[in-house]
């Protein structure tokens, strides 16, 4: 054993020779592991060979450590890994080094005075939920299945939906503290092979001393961290997942988190759902466009009527003006203050519901909904036409399909208000000529984000705006530079046969 | 170069469209009708005509050049000193035509929408929405474009309406008004085709042979030549000839008096797109004039120069927003037009054929 630990530097200790015996070797594992009292250490002896079974209480099954190495020992009379059929990861002859590494990960290690290997045992206790469909994503068709906390239960439940020796799993390590497993997920043969070297040289650049969260790699990983739109697509859902890897896109899955981040994606992957494709054709193709209307709707509707109220009374028709006007005449707000005061108000009742017991974000929303709407309204502060405005927006914002987008939608809503406000339908147009710039600009690993539409691409239309039926959706998606470019052949070849 | 900056020919004919398509289009059927009376719409058929001609020399003088843009033409037809000249006064024909189109739309949004904001802070709000777009390269510029071109289409979908309440005989006969002032008419509208001088900046980085260059940038005039003959014969049925010499802006007077039932003032809504449209243009001579900036000076980014012209830009229409300044401003626009998208370039092609110039060099694509 040439190597040094960090720790026998520090301490300045000439290593190898004081190491190399079987005092000091228990002995370097207990200190390199701060003298931690869940490191247990199982004295056993064969051929009147003293020895130790060492390994973490927390961390490691002890059924196992029965079966894997007590039992063995009793049995054979001697250790011997190949004899020990059910431990995959079992690996005997490590150094000392390796040694707390393998403790660290769970496994067993077993010294012996006079021996100079070390055996490794792979020990380490499964701590993992049952599936369960992920709150989230809810889907009424389909499977119900979703991803966990543990990261081997999570490819696997890949690996069960494409059964495809192409799928490709890369292991990185990130956190120089919790050395956090990540698994970067992809089909080879059909991903762009340059994406992954892009996202393998950012991943390996990474110096963090710990992730806990897949929010931690987004925002590490990302192309713009400030633009308020997301880059990276969260699902929990395998067959999500699934259905991205098979577009070309990478999937990056981390040990611990029950979300899948998907990239790089494009700003219409926000709307699409698995229940666009489990319902027909034409109530999918509904639904697809309902979202995309409502977040435009829940983009400009308070804006549209702030400038309405404030600056462009003359567009609204004779009928119509009388009923705005006996809404609006008593208010001592101007709009603006208005639609803020309700805007507000309804993130607040968001908020504050999210993080309580079901039972009591419900009362939470009794109260703040109807009990304050109601309350508002009748104390003259806010207008009904406001109210009902404010209430379509936030539902309509709820309607996008990606948590993360339905918070940006509601974000974007208070700039545009505010220039509303100002400038009245040019300050709109201002705004969004902003939003449509910053979105022509982004680009997520190169990829533009707001293709289809810019730039232009009718073979993605056909998956953007409305749902396509599936035997027309040929193509991967073009901007992904995919090497495998047709995703079918001849769908539905029985109709010729038929005739 | 690894990262070169291509766009493709959709791009080109969107970008063309929304280039040319801009400020003045709104007052278009006033300033023709003037002069070409119930026949202006034939003036723009013939406008465009010849501004198709044009479309031909420039493509001609881009095959010549295949790897070159405008500057660079310049530059190696005339050496470095006069080609620096040249470029320069480019840069100082895009920053008066960019200050011109900021004047038009701050008079005409004034009148027709924001009457009490201050000119500055619709100036600034303009300048600053240019900075953000054109400070990028022309990928993300096309792709805008791409998207602005749907707010053109509203023009063509809403403008029909006026069909129910024409009278046919505002134009008849046809001719009424004699050849001479057809011409005439012909003329004096170049201003509206301005822009097409862009041809000649983005050619190398469209993704296309010379011939199909061609096909999209004749697209892209027989699109404008038709949306401005549309609407000004859509103008020209709906008022007669004593009411078109009191309205400045007659596309937006005529939408005024549709009324549906659920929007009374449909203008409004439209002069909103419209901002878009002006913007498109406005970005355009800004990104013209910050690449002949670094073709000037080299050191400089790109970043500066679009700071830089949108900030002089921005001051000029400060200044000269008057009502008779207007006038003079877009008289100036005309014939500084006259020649530098017509008189420079045509000589250009001339000159390269009598020395027979061709290029070898590479584009120069470190600063898109």
């Amino acid at each position: 054993m040439k190597q040094t630990s960090d720790f026998e530097d520090k301490n300045g200790q000439p290593s190898t020779k004081d190491v190399a015996t079987f005092d000091a070797r228990i002995e370097y594992i207990k200190n390199s592991f701060v003298n931690t009292e869940d490191l247990l250490m199982l004295p056993v002896s064969y051929n009147s060979r003293k020895g130790f079974v060492i390994y973490i209480a927390t961390i490691s099954d002890s059924e196992k450590i029965q079966e894997s190495i007590l039992f063995p020992l009793i049995k054979f009379g001697e250790l011997n890994a190949a004899d020990i059929p059910y431990t995959a990861e079992t690996q005997d002859k490590i150094t000392l080094q390796e040694s707390v590494k393998a403790l660290l990960k769970g496994n067993a290690v077993v010294i012996f005075n006079g021996l100079d290997e070390i055996f490794s045992f792979n020990t380490m206790k499964e701590i993992s939920r049952n599936l369960k469909e992920p709150d989230s994503e809810k889907t009424v068709r389909g499977s119900h299945v979703g991803f966990v906390e543990n990261l081997s239960t999570n490819i696997g439940l890949i690996r069960k939906g494409i059964e495809s020796r192409h799928l490709k799993i890369n292991y990185h390590q990130i956190g120089e503290y919790t050395n956090t497993q990540i698994a970067l997920v992809y089909i080879e043969g059909i991903c762009n092979p340059a994406l992954v070297k892009r996202l393998e040289e950012r991943i390996q650049t990474l110096s963090i001393d710990m992730t806990f969260s897949p929010g931690y790699l987004e925002e590490l990983l990302e192309d713009q961290p400030f633009s308020p739109f997301p880059h990276l697509l969260y699902t929990e859902r395998p067959d999500r997942a699934i259905a991205q890897l098979m577009e070309g896109r990478i999937i990056l899955l981390s040990e611990g988190s029950s979300d899948a981040l998907a990239l790089p994606v494009s700003f219409f992957s926000f709307f699409q759902t698995s229940d666009d494709y489990n319902t027909r054709i034409i109530t999918g193709s509904f639904f697809r466009f309902l979202r995309v209307v409502c977040f435009l709707l829940s983009l400009l509707l308070p804006s549209l009527y702030i400038a309405v109220i404030g600056f462009h009374f003359e567009i609204i028709p004779k009928e119509i003006l009388v009923l705005v006007k006996s809404s609006v005449e008593n208010i001592p707000f101007p709009p603006l203050i208005e639609a803020m005061v309700m805007a507000f108000t309804i993130e607040l009742i968001r908020e504050a519901g999210i993080r309580l017991p079901t039972p009591i974000g419900q009362t939470i929303g009794i109260v703040g909904g109807l009990i304050i709407g109601d309350a508002i309204v009748s104390a003259g502060l806010v207008s009904n036409i406001m109210v009902i405005v404010i209430a379509l927006t936030a539902i309509s914002s709820f309607t996008v399909a990606s948590y993360e987008m339905s918070n940006t939608v509601r974000i974007l809503t208070f700039p545009i208000m505010l220039s509303a406000a100002t400038f009245g339908f040019a300050g709109i147009i201002f705004s969004l000529m902003f939003i449509v710039g910053h979105l022509c600009k982004l680009e997520s690993l190169g990829t533009p984000y707001f293709t289809p539409i810019a730039p232009f691409n009718l073979q993605g239309m056909k998956d953007a705006i409305i749902r396509f039926p599936i035997w027309l959706l040929k193509d991967r998606p073009r901007e992904l530079h995919v090497k495998n470019k047709k995703r079918l052949n001849q769908p539905r070849r029985w109709e010729k046969n038929e005739k | 170069m690894k990262n070169k900056v291509q766009i493709t020919k959709l791009q080109m004919i969107t970008f063309l469209i929304q280039t040319q398509i801009g400020v003045a289009f709104l007052s278009l059927p006033y300033e023709i009708h003037q002069i070409a009376k119930g026949d202006s719409w034939i003036s723009l058929l013939l406008t465009g005509l010849f501004m198709e001609i044009l479309v031909l020399f420039y493509l001609i003088l881009c095959s010549r050049f295949p790897n070159q843009d405008l500057f660079q033409i310049l530059h190696s037809m005339f050496g470095n000193a006069i080609g620096k000249g040249i470029t320069f006064l480019y840069m100082g024909y895009f920053l008066f035509t960019g200050a011109t189109i900021l004047v038009l739309f701050v008079h005409i949004l004034k009148r027709w929408m924001l009457p009490y904001t201050p000119a500055w802070v619709i100036l600034f709000l303009m300048a600053s929405v240019g900075i953000y777009i054109a400070i990028d390269n022309l990928k993300v510029i096309a792709r805008f474009y791409f998207i602005a071109t749907f707010a053109l289409l509203v023009f063509l979908f809403i403008t029909p309406v006026a069909f129910k309440d024409e009278n046919i005989h505002y134009i008849l006969p046809i001719g009424q008004s004699g050849l001479m002032n057809i011409l005439k008419g012909a003329s004096n509208v170049t201003l509206a085709w301005q822009g097409i001088e862009f041809i000649l900046l983005i050619s190398p980085f469209v993704l296309a042979s010379g011939r199909e260059k061609f096909k999209a940038a004749t697209l892209a005039n027989i699109f404008i030549t038709f949306f401005y003959s549309f609407l000004t014969f859509v103008c020209l049925i709906y008022f007669n000839n004593e009411v078109m010499k009191l309205l400045p802006q007659p596309v937006l007077y005529l939408l005024k008096s549709f009324s549906f039932k659920i929007i009374e003032r449909p203008d409004l809504f439209i002069i909103s797109l419209w901002i878009i449209l002006v913007g498109t243009s406005f970005i355009s001579y800004l990104y013209g004039a910050s690449l002949a900036g670094t073709f000037l000076i080299k050191r400089w980014p790109r970043k500066a120069w679009v700071y830089l012209s949108a900030f002089t830009c921005f001051v000029f229409a400060l200044f000269f927003n008057g009502e008779n300044e207007i006038e003079k401003v877009t008289k100036t626009a005309t014939y500084s037009g006259y020649i530098f998208f017509m008189a420079i370039p045509v000589f250009l092609l001339l000159l390269s054929f009598l020395f027979k110039k061709r290029s070898k060099g590479e584009v120069n694509a470190e600063h898109y």
